[in-house]
């Protein structure tokens, strides 16, 4: 006699389990009565980032995997930051909106999105996380070439390091890809191809740190270019700008609210502190 | 009131604000130290000029400035002050990359000071009549208005951005060459005054890089920094690169009093007039430092209408003292994370004169020198002292080895006018007459040092045992900060970032500048009420006119009261 087969299902090679329905309806799955805060962009980004540090700050130490998903949360932060200030801008910014009139949107989007939010739809095929899309969109927008800036053109070749790490954590549960080791340099690579990213406290720390550091830059400077395209005097869309504070506050008021921060350690300097600097370097000279 | 504006006219201890030609009638060229710091100043290799604030550093550059000019076998001289370099620093935190807009405002200033050298020595050899502009790629005037639009932190405009990207070394090496050789010298001498930016590491490396980068076969530049201060650059080391020169005399020097009195005789008409007794410890109590002699010597000039000499001395020192140490004191305030060090610098100070006091109280030989054993001296102990000694409260004179097994002091000299002031070199009680302490001054001198351990010189050694840097807390939550390289705030995980030190000299009040009268300040407070604090006054297109619409203020008292606020502000940030 020989031992009876009684299944022959050769493919149950794991033991899978009763399905649980995963949901009842994915929109359950989203927090309805969330209102977009009426911080700035730079505030929000803040709050997430202040948020995941919690997370961890007083850890003696953080796993592999722990580490690799927070990276990733970290980069979505500053995606979210260029999405949030973008989408505010085109809402806004007569200039920035003239540029997005002749883009594209889906036409579902049109019919069911918020008006206010309606340009997070322009970008909702973009993902932020690489240097070639930040710069894409920041032009295209904002006439804004942060490539050619000296101010941050180092730093963007940086964070684009970053998106490269997060690429590895994102897709291939943090090991090193040829196609990543090839953009952050085969050289210094090649020896450990396939080997997993390692974030200590330390590094971790460091990372966290410069990429505060690169969004509050990247703030200034597109806040610079607001300030500098309202004062040019051939664009349509040029503010009329009184140079008394009591006359221009409400303007400036509103580009100000764009940008500023109350959620950052040190933060931003008076409306006024900011509007006089602005008007001692922009005021035209005998007015 | 006018009496005294008129003393202060005529003694101008700062060398920056004396006219040229004054500063080089009323030069002393005789001493030794003199005449190798014009030496050093004047060859081919880098130099760094040491020295603490008032020992003639940028007197030295400007004399030598001077004679390059006038004699034609000289060298082509540079002088460039990088004395407003704290204007920068608040892009340290604004911006990420504030090192590419420095090195535009260095090399910047440098261009421009080439100009004007340039045009100064053509007066005497420039036959083919070139015009200083033509010989740079852009003009003295807009490149002065980069740097000014750099110095106020002003975005630069997209023209202003290719300028300061054109800037480079390479573009300074070539126009001081051209400069050179159109004038028909043979080699430049590059003097960069007040280089010793001190409150900022990050802009120090960076312009001793840029020191080190710009000399060549033909280019000599000439560093002036304060003595201790040791973060120099990756790539800039004292001893290989360049050699540096001391210019601060010790008071053990054996011709100290001849030269310092040199220095007097040279400025001050009636100095002969003074009380030797006087002279004697007004000499030893400015340590070395010209410019506190030659104020001290005006100052008992003046208090003698009122004092007899034994108090006009005392009162003198008594306030020179008192400036030193809150000179020192205000380094705490500058980078509010030595403030621990500060307070225990204070006290390993107060602790030196008591050991020196002890030793002279029973002994017949005079005793000043005390000497640390090295195994205590920490890194941060050493930071310690190095504040202590850039701020000129003691002076080092050098290793010694003693004892078996041998071991290394660092010996260390503190301030006369603090062993003055509290007796520490007179035996026993014998209190303060005159006579006595010059008497004490002219003893024979001890061997060998005081030896001891650094934590013996204060009261509770756990000052320096657990000496650490003062951290302010977390501004957002308060949360006290763990360690220095802490990125994130342990309580609330807000970023921390340090602050910038030139925001809080603009935030400071007017009422606070020293040196203002009250009368003056009560007039201000009522007719130039938008006047309340520095930031206000450097928003000032031009103050002393604004000072002068205020009623009872005249042009002098105006450009006094301008003087009084510019030093605060000048000193405050150097």
């Amino acid at each position: 006699m020989t031992n009876g087969i009684v299944s022959q299902d050769f493919s149950a090679i794991a033991t899978v389990g009763n399905f649980s329905a995963p949901w009842n309806n994915t929109s359950e799955l989203f927090n309805a009565n969330h209102l977009d805060s009426a911080s700035s962009a730079l505030d929000n980004y803040i709050k997430n980032t202040t948020e995941l540090n919690r997370l961890w700050i007083n850890a003696s130490d953080i796993s592999p995997e722990f580490g690799r998903l927070l990276l990733l949360g970290y980069v979505s932060a500053v995606e979210s930051y260029v999405r949030n200030i973008l989408r505010r801008l085109i809402h806004e910014v007569k200039v920035v909106q003239e540029r997005a009139h002749l883009q594209m949107v889906q036409y579902g989007a049109v019919l069911y999105h918020d008006k206010s939010i309606l340009p997070e739809a322009l970008l909702d095929h973009t993902s932020f996380a690489s240097k070639d899309e930040i710069c894409g969109v920041l032009q295209k927008y904002l006439d804004l070439k942060i490539k050619e800036d000296s101010r941050i053109k180092d730093h963007i070749e940086v964070f684009d390091k970053i998106c490269q790490l997060r690429h590895c954590c994102a897709h291939r549960f943090g090991k090193l890809g040829a196609k990543n080791a090839l953009i952050l340099g085969i050289n210094d690579h090649k020896h450990i191809l396939e080997k997993p990213v390692l974030l200590n406290l330390d590094s971790l720390q460091s990372i966290v740190a410069w990429l505060m550091s690169f969004t509050k830059l990247l703030n200034n400077i597109i806040f610079q270019k607001i300030l500098v395209d309202t004062c040019n005097r051939s664009s349509k869309h040029h503010l009329d700008w009184k140079w008394s504070y009591n006359k221009d506050r409400v303007k400036y008021s509103k580009l100000y609210h764009l940008f500023h921060t109350t959620q950052d350690a040190n933060t931003s300097p008076s409306i006024e502190e900011m509007y006089n600097r602005f008007k001692s370097a922009k005021q035209p000279t005998g007015v | 009131m006018i009496n005294q504006d008129e003393i202060e006219a005529s003694l101008e201890q700062r060398a920056d604000y004396i006219p040229i030609a004054k500063l080089v009638s009323e030069t002393a060229g005789g001493s030794q130290l003199f005449k190798a710091a014009q030496k050093a100043l004047l060859n081919s290799s880098l130099r760094t000029i040491v020295g603490p604030r008032g020992c003639g550093k940028t007197h030295l550059m400007r004399y030598a400035w001077q004679q390059c000019k006038d004699e034609v076998t000289k060298p082509f001289a540079v002088y460039a002050s990088f004395n407003r370099y704290y204007r920068l620093e608040p892009l340290l935190v604004s911006r990420a990359s504030p090192p590419h807009e420095f090195h535009a405002w260095a090399l910047g200033v440098i261009a421009v000071a080439t100009l004007y050298s340039f045009e100064a020595f053509s007066a005497l050899t420039n036959s083919a009549n070139t015009k200083a502009d033509d010989l740079f790629f852009v003009g003295r005037t807009t490149l002065e208005s980069l740097i000014s639009s750099l110095e106020k932190n002003r975005p630069l405009t997209a023209d202003q951005e290719v300028i300061a990207d054109t800037l480079s070394i390479n573009s300074i090496q070539n126009l001081v060459d051209t400069c050179c050789t159109t004038l028909g010298r043979k080699r430049t001498v590059l003097f960069l005054d007040d280089a010793a930016l001190t409150l900022t590491p990050i802009y120090m490396s960076e312009i001793l890089d840029i020191l080190s980068a710009l000399k060549s076969s033909t280019i000599a530049p000439k560093a002036s920094v304060y003595p201790g201060t040791t973060e120099y650059s990756s790539k800039f080391h004292i001893g290989q690169d360049a050699m540096s020169i001391s210019v601060w005399p010790s008071t053990e020097s054996e011709n100290y009093a001849a030269d310092m009195d040199d220095i007097a005789k040279n400025r001050i008409s009636d100095f002969e007039q003074i009380p030797s007794e006087a002279v004697v410890l007004i000499r030893f109590a400015a340590f070395g430092i010209s410019r506190a002699y030659l104020t001290m010597l005006f100052e008992f000039k003046e208090s003698r209408k009122s004092k007899n000499i034994q108090q006009a001395v005392n009162s003198v020192i008594e306030s020179h003292m008192n400036a030193r140490i809150a000179e020192y004191r205000s380094l705490g305030q500058k980078v509010p994370k030595f403030t621990s060090l500060i307070i225990a610098g204070e006290n390993v100070l107060q602790g030196m004169v008591s050991e020196i006091k002890f030793a002279n109280a029973s002994s017949s030989l005079l005793q000043k020198v005390i000497g640390i054993d090295s195994i205590g001296i920490s890194p941060i102990v050493k930071r310690m002292l190095q504040l202590l000694i850039e701020a000129g409260l003691i002076y080092d004179i050098g290793e010694v080895k003693h004892g078996t097994p041998q071991r290394i002091y660092k010996r260390y000299v503190p301030h006369g006018a603090l062993l003055l002031r509290h007796r520490a070199i007179v035996a026993g009680d014998s209190g303060g007459a005159l006579k006595t302490l010059g008497d004490a001054l002219s003893k024979k001198t001890q061997k060998h040092p005081i030896r001891r351990q650094i934590n013996r010189l204060v009261a509770n050694a756990s000052l320096i045992d657990e000496l650490k840097f003062s951290l302010p807390p977390c501004p957002k939550c308060n949360s006290p900060r763990l360690s220095e390289t802490q990125k994130f705030c342990a309580g609330c995980g807000s970023q921390l970032i340090e602050s910038s030190t030139f925001e809080i000299c603009l935030n400071i009040t007017i009422v606070d500048v020293p040196g203002l009268t009250e009368w003056q300040l009560a007039k201000i407070k009522t007719e130039l009420p938008i006047l309340k604090t520095i930031r206000d006054y450097l928003a000032m297109q031009d103050p002393v006119s604004e000072l002068f619409s205020v009623y009872g203020f005249g042009p002098r008292r105006s450009a006094k009261i301008v003087d009084i606020l510019q030093s605060f502000v000048d000193d405050y940030l150097s």
